[in-house]
This record gives C-alpha cells, structure tokens and sequence, in this order.
C-alpha cells in the first residue's frame, strides 16, 4: 500500500473506533439494566454520524499548520502545491462524508436486523 | 529687499509645510498627546529623514500628512501642500470610503497608499498583502480606487511600475507568499510610486529585513530618487543607519516633540542635543574599533502624563535645575539647525557615571560545549498532515554537519541571514530539539556529558538541564502573563529542585535580579509582565536564566525587540555578566555590528553551514568567505558620508531544501566557477580563522578582477 493510502487510513482509524467504542461500551448497560438498546443506540450513532460528517465539513485536517510549518521552514509553496492540499482535503472530507453514512447504516442495521435474532 | 526675494524663492521651493502642529488622541486613561508643536517644511526635491524611537510619535505624523488619522484624534495646527492647506484643526478626513468588494481585496495598510499628492508605503506593508489575490491584482485594485485610467492604461502603468521596483514582470501573476520578503517590499514601493507622487513617505521600509536585503532596498531608493522618480520623500526610521544613507535632512523625535533638526552632516557630526548624541553613542559600529556603546537608561515619558520642563529630563545627563522647572525653547545653532535644549551649542561631552565593564574575561581552555557534525533535519512528511499534504520530498537541512566549540568564559556570535539555521542551532544545543546526527558533549560541574549517551532520568541530564539555560528573542511570548516576577524567576529554582526553603529561594531570586540591574528587587517581586517596560522584561528573563548560575547561556537575537536606546544596555549586561560569573555564552543574532561588539569569536551560517569562522575582530576586519564579505558590506555605517556600492551578492536566501550540490552559496556567489557546482568546497584555514571556498583569497581576487 503506498504512503497516501497509509495516512488516510491513519485518519480513519478515529471515527470507526469512535463507533465501536459507542456500540460496545452500551452492551453492558444493555445486558444487565434491561437498557433498550434498539431505540437508543440507533439514535446515537445516527447522531454520531451526523458530527463525523461535520467535522470532515469543517476541520481542516492540518492543513492550516501543515502551510504555516512549510512557511516556517522556508519552503516554497507554489499554485500545484497548494491544488494538491486543497484535493487532499477534499478527499479526506468524502471519505469522512463516507463513514457518516456507515454510522447510518450500522444504526439502520441494529434498528432493523437486532429485533430479528 | 534681498531678504524678500530669498523668501519668495523659498516659498516657490516649498511643498509640504506642517505649522504648530499638535495632536492629541482621546482614549479611555485620557488624552494621549502623541505630537507636540511640529514645524518643519519640506522642499521640492528634498529627502527628510524622521529619527526616532517607538512611540515617539513618527507613525502618527506619517498618517496625519497622509490626512488619514483615527476618529479618536484632535488636531491644532495646519498642514500645507504646494501652497494650499488641506488639514487643519478639526477639518480632517478619515480615509476613502470604499465599497465592500475593494474592502475585501485591499488591506488598510495598502488601500490608503495615495492619498491626494503624498502616497505612504506604511510600516509593514509588505505583509499586508492579501494571499488570496495576486500582486499585480492588488496594484490594479489601488490604481482603479484613485485614478479614472482605463483598463489598458491601468496595464501600461502597472508594467512600468514594477519595472522602476526592479522586479521581474512575472510578479504580477505570483502570489504574495511566492515572493521573498524583499520582493515584496519592492512591489510597496512601487505601488507608491505608481501614480508619480510629489512626496513618498516611507515608515520604517526595511525594518524585518536582512541586512542585504535592507543594503538593496537603500540602493533602489536612492536609485530612483536620482533617476528623478521620487521627487521629495519622507523616510521614517529608528535606525540611524538607515536614515544616514537616504536623508538630507534629520528631525529628531522624541515623545511628540522634535528634539533636533538640521541637516543630516549637523545631526550626525555636529548634534546639539542631549538625545540626539546619546542616540548615536548607543549605536554599536563596525566601521571602528571595538567602541564602548552605552544606552539610554529609562523610558519615554507617559504620553498622557507629560511631565514639567524637559520631557528628555529624566534620562538627561547634562540635566540642570532649571530643565525641570521650564521646557527649553528651541535654540537655533545656525540657519538650517537647532536644538531644544537649554544647553545646546554649550554640550561638552559627557559620559554616563555606570559606563565601566566590571573586570577583564578570563577565557579558559576547558571546551563548555562541543558539537560533531552536528546535524539536525525538519522532515514535514513525518508528520501525520505532513504525509497527508506534500507531494513531494520536504526535508529542510536546517543545521548540516556544524562544528563548534565554546570555551569557559567565551562569547561565540553566530550571524546569518533569517532561514539560515541559527535558531534550529541554538535548540538543538539547549536540547529543544534532538539532533538527527551528531554528537554533542558538554562540559559542566567537571564531567562529561554526551547528549546522545544520557538517559532522561539520569543524574547528568538533570546537571545538563540546569546548566544550560536560554534567553528567548521576544521577552512577550517568554514570560508568562500570569506569573509575577518572583515567580518567573523562582520557577527553574522549583524545577530543579535547588532548594526548598523559601527564604534561601527569596535569596536567590533577590540577588539575581540585583545582578540584572532590577534594583531594589523588592519593586519587582510581585510585579506582572505587562507592568514592566521591553527592557525590564528582558531583564527578567535573562534573571530567570542566570538564577541556577548556569554554565552556558544560549540568547536567540535578544536584543530585536529592544529599542535603539535600550540595546545598548542589554548587551553591557551580557558583558558584565560574563566577566563576572566566566559564563559561556552563545550569542545569535542577525545584526553583525552587535555580535561584533559582544562576541570573541564569530561564526558565519549559511543554510545551515558554517562558512565563516575566527576571531571577531578579524571577521569583521578581514572576511574571507564571499558570503562574509557580502553581509559585511552590508551594514550601515551611521555616517552621512557612506556608500556601499555594490554589495557583490546574487538575489536572496533560498531555501534549505533543493540545497545545491557543491557549494551551499552557490546560486548568490559572484565568484562562481564550474566546480563549485558540484564539488563541495575545501576548508581554508590560516590560524584559527577558517572558510568554506574553493578559492584561496588571491584567487578570488583574480577571479574579480577578471570579471571586471
Ligand atoms: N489611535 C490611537 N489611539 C491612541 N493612542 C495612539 C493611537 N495611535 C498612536 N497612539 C499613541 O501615540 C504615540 C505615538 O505613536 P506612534 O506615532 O505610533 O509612534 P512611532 O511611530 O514613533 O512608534 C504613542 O504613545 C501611541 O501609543
Ligand atoms: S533641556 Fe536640560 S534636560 Fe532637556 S535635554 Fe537639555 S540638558 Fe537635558
Ligand atoms: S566555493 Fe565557489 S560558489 Fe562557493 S563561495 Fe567559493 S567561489 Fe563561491
Ligand atoms: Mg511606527
């Protein structure tokens, strides 16, 4: 796998184990406090998906230090290489777009499918 | 009858007349009087220089001329351009009203750039331009707010413009952070000059810019005041250098009221005035022998509380009892030149009573601190947003093979253009940063110390921590706001767990601010930050560096952010400081005059190599290395009489990361031949003085002959 590939899935790693974090640390309120897990949950992570895709709408990602340290150091920073952020970016801010749409999905999938086991 | 035709002829000469000119600002602690009685005249084709420290009121006549003052300003007095008076008491105009698209494109500081016939390159104003926009879309933008031109004009104009600036056309389709700083500057310029003005006002033009860059931007003025494209000018600065290469005439500032004035020849070698002559003897030089510079103790005086009599009365040495009781009136010393002082013309030289540098260095043999091939990378892509964002290689050689050593109770100065590695140096030594290679082993309390070899916790990091300590260049950002002088000082001793018992601390901290000139410390103790002056400030962080008596003190351009009259003092502190307590003490900064006068030995960087290295005295006297030579052409000498010519150097400081193969100065040397391209050059050495050339000095000087 190349180096691009590597440090977009290094961003991913944050909300999908924010979303096991929300899905398992809930199973025992479930277990042992009769928690209605199907109601609840959904909304949650629904909810959750929500802000996953906000904050892929409105961080930066680093970019901002990423130009301030390239300007620090003296370095040039041309047209091409502003692009190239700028995709990145834009990128990363589908991809987090992307995972938003697994949280609807997997709260879809424990509102649907949970009530049929 | 002779005397009316002089005055006629000097009334047809006259363009810019400011008349008992006063202006008061109101704010909340009450009425700031920024300018105090104000007449001068400037004449057609005349250049007047401003001299003055921060806040003696410079900014503020610059903006009253341009007729753009602040909404909280009143006004006494007139202003009077080519016979017609355009500001006056109370009748005065706060800038253009532009629509929100020009708001947009156009910074403050470069929107008001024309202003009728004056335009103004503000203090700054090359960072004010807009990342967003290019340049040449900025400078259409000014010519379309103040002229009716057409479109193809508005091109015609803006071609020409940048090519008075000496820019390359390309700049009009680049984008402001493609260009250097000096660049930048030019494109200002030339946006001032674009529509022909009468006079140019320049606020501090080069003020944050390299010594060479500076050296350049001073020639294309003078350039284009010969060439007749600046017809009368302005030019404001706190450094006297500056001012000497540029002005005919000297006003000298102090608190809002003009101390002196005269021609630049009176100001310089003649002055009759207190201020005046304490303002040129705090100026370090390395035209002469290493002179003893001496500040000007004490601060400005309270804009809104200006005391009775003299305002120059406390920091005065020629002080009388009458200066407290009446302000002098101004004395004229001959027809072009005078003074406010009682004293003036009667001056006889004086010298302040806490001039003496306690004892004699006595510098040792045993090496403080050593570095091999010390060698420290910037990689941007190790960063997680750093992989993410760079399509290619950012690798930023910041510090590349560097050998030093300082010696007990020696000063070494390392000089260097911004972006050549001084700062990384500096952290890297005091362990702010680790070293990708290399070695460095110091030398404290008589053992060892590798910094590569020594674990975290070990006994010698903690006697490397404490012994090595480091004064920061902006005492702002330094000290913390919310801690009181005790505490910031108190704070290594805690860290360090020097002692416990509160009343020896007291001690410590007592005694150390005695040692920096805070007397009595007792004033200080439980005082903030923000209550103490730029030069106390300093003083505080050079005590919080001295309280564990450190073995090696490493300052990062201390002294930048200091006022002219304050430095002075600084550097004796340094000086004394080392005489007394034999520390050793790595001194950076980018000013050469000052690392000449405190340091014994000096280092020349270059991105990120050392090119240059030996004696003070003979690096300045004697530069080998042509990048040496360069910046030592390069400073001013506060003389009216000096010219550098040219300064034999190609264009600005590059990068550290596309680094040429052979020589580091390639791309600016005007030496160059064939093999410096690739090979990498040799050290020359005679004695301890070495450099990094191909080329023996007959050599070089062939080569410039040649070239000839
Ligand atoms: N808009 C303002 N409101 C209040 N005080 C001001 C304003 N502008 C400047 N001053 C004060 O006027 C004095 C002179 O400032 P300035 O002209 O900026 O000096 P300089 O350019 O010589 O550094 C200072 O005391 C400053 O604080
Ligand atoms: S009038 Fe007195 S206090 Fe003022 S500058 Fe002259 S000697 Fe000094
Ligand atoms: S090695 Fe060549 S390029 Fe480098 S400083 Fe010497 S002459 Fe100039
Ligand atoms: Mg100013």
């Amino acid at each position: 796998m190349n180096d691009i590939n590597r440090t977009r899935i290094k961003y991913v790693v944050f909300p999908i184990i924010a979303l096991l974090i929300i899905i398992a640390t809930s199973i025992p309120l479930y277990l042992f406090f009769h928690f209605n897990y199907r109601v609840y949950i959904p909304i949650i992570v629904f909810m959750s998906g929500i802000i996953i895709m906000f904050i892929g709408a409105w961080w930066d990602f680093g970019a901002k230090k990423f130009i301030s340290d390239v300007f620090k150091t003296h370095m040039e920073l041309n047209e091409d290489d502003l692009e190239y952020v700028y995709k990145q970016q834009f990128i990363m801010m589908l991809i987090y777009i992307g995972i938003g749409f697994l949280y609807f999905l997997i709260a879809f999938i424990i509102y649907l499918v949970l009530p049929l086991l | 009858m002779i005397e009316t035709v002089e005055n006629k002829s000097n009334i047809e000469n006259e363009m810019l007349n400011v008349k008992n000119f006063y202006v008061n600002f109101e704010t909340y602690d009450g009425i700031v009087h920024a300018l105090d009685d104000i007449n001068f005249t400037l004449k057609n084709n005349e250049v007047l220089g401003i001299l003055g420290e921060s806040g003696s009121g410079k900014t503020t006549l610059a903006t009253a001329i341009m007729g753009l003052l602040p909404e909280n300003a009143g006004v006494k007095g007139s202003i009077t351009l080519n016979g017609k008076t355009y500001l006056r008491e109370n009748d005065f105009n706060s800038g253009k009203k532009l629509n929100r698209k020009q708001l947009k494109i156009l910074d403050q500081n470069l929107r008001n750039i024309r202003w009728k016939d004056i335009s103004i390159v503000f203090q700054g104003a090359m960072n004010s331009f807009n990342p967003v926009y290019t340049i040449g879309k900025q400078i259409r933008e000014v010519y379309k707010l103040h002229t009716d031109l057409s479109d193809n004009e508005i091109e015609e104009k803006l071609l020409k413009t940048i090519r008075y600036a000496g820019l390359n056309k390309m700049v009009i389709n680049a984008h402001p952070h493609e260009l250097s700083g000096g660049m930048k500057q030019r494109a200002v310029i030339a946006m001032a000059l674009a529509l022909d003005p009468e006079i140019v006002i320049a606020d501090e033009p080069t003020t944050g810019l390299d010594v060479i860059t500076q050296a350049e931007i001073i020639n294309q003025l003078k350039a284009l005041k010969k060439q007749g494209k600046i017809k009368s000018m302005i030019i404001i600065s706190h450094d006297i250098g500056v001012i000497s290469q540029l002005a005919d005439h000297i006003m000298v500032l102090y608190a809002g009221k003009i101390m002196e004035y005269g021609t630049s020849r009176d100001i310089y070698l003649n002055s009759q005035n207190p201020y005046t002559v304490e303002l040129l003897k705090s100026y370090p030089s390395i035209k002469n022998a290493k002179k003893h510079v001496e500040g000007i103790p004490g601060t400005l005086p309270d804009p809104i509380n200006i005391p009775e009599g003299c305002i120059f009365y406390e920091r005065c040495i020629y002080h009388d009892a009458i200066c407290k009781q009446k302000e002098p009136d101004i004395t004229y010393i001959n027809n072009e030149h005078y003074s406010r002082c009682y004293f003036a013309s009667k001056l006889t030289e004086k010298e302040r009573v806490n001039t003496d540098i306690d004892g004699e260095p006595i510098i040792g043999t045993e090496k403080k601190v050593e570095t091999k091939d010390l060698v420290t990378y910037f990689d941007l892509k190790k960063s997680m947003a750093g992989s993410l964002f760079s399509n290619k290689e950012r690798v930023v050689r910041a510090v590349d093979d560097i050998n030093i050593e300082i010696n007990r109770g020696e000063i070494l100065g390392i000089v260097g253009e911004s972006g050549s590695g001084k700062t990384t140096l500096a952290r890297t030594i005091i362990g702010l940063i680790k070293p990708t290679a290399g070695e460095i082993i110091y030398n404290f309390e008589n053992t060892n110390i590798n910094i590569n070899k020594i674990k975290q916790r070990s006994k010698e990091y903690s006697v490397f921590r404490k012994n090595t300590q480091m004064i920061f260049q902006d005492p702002y950002d330094a000290l913390n706001p919310k801690m009181t002088v005790y505490d910031i000082v108190a704070e290594p001793i805690i860290a360090h767990r020097s002692t416990n018992n509160p009343g020896e601390m007291l001690n410590m901290v007592k005694s150390t601010l005695k040692e920096v000139n805070l007397t009595p410390p007792e004033n200080y103790l439980e005082r903030f930050p923000h209550e103490l002056s730029g030069g106390e400030r300093q003083r505080v962080a050079t005590a919080r560096a001295l309280v564990l008596n450190s073995e090696l003190i490493v300052a990062d351009e201390p002294t930048s952010m200091l006022d002219v009259s304050l430095r002075a003092g600084f550097m004796n502190l340094i000086k004394n400081l080392r005489n007394k307590n034999n520390l050793s003490i790595l001194y950076i900064s980018h000013d050469i005059a000052s690392v000449y006068y405190l340091s014994d030995k000096i280092f020349v960087m270059y991105l990120g190599v050392g090119v240059e290295y030996g004696d003070s005295k003979d690096i300045v006297n004697n530069p080998l290395h042509p990048y040496t030579k360069a910046l030592i052409k390069a400073v001013p000498s506060p003389t009216p009489d000096w010219n550098p010519g040219n300064i034999d150097i190609i264009g600005e400081i590059g990068n550290s990361i596309n680094v040429p193969k052979g020589c580091r100065f390639y791309d600016r040397c005007i030496y160059k031949q064939g093999k410096c391209k690739n090979e990498k050059p040799p050290v020359q050495k005679t004695g301890t003085h070495w450099y990094l050339c191909h080329f023996t000095q007959d050599e070089l000087d062939n080569i410039k002959q040649y070239m000839k």
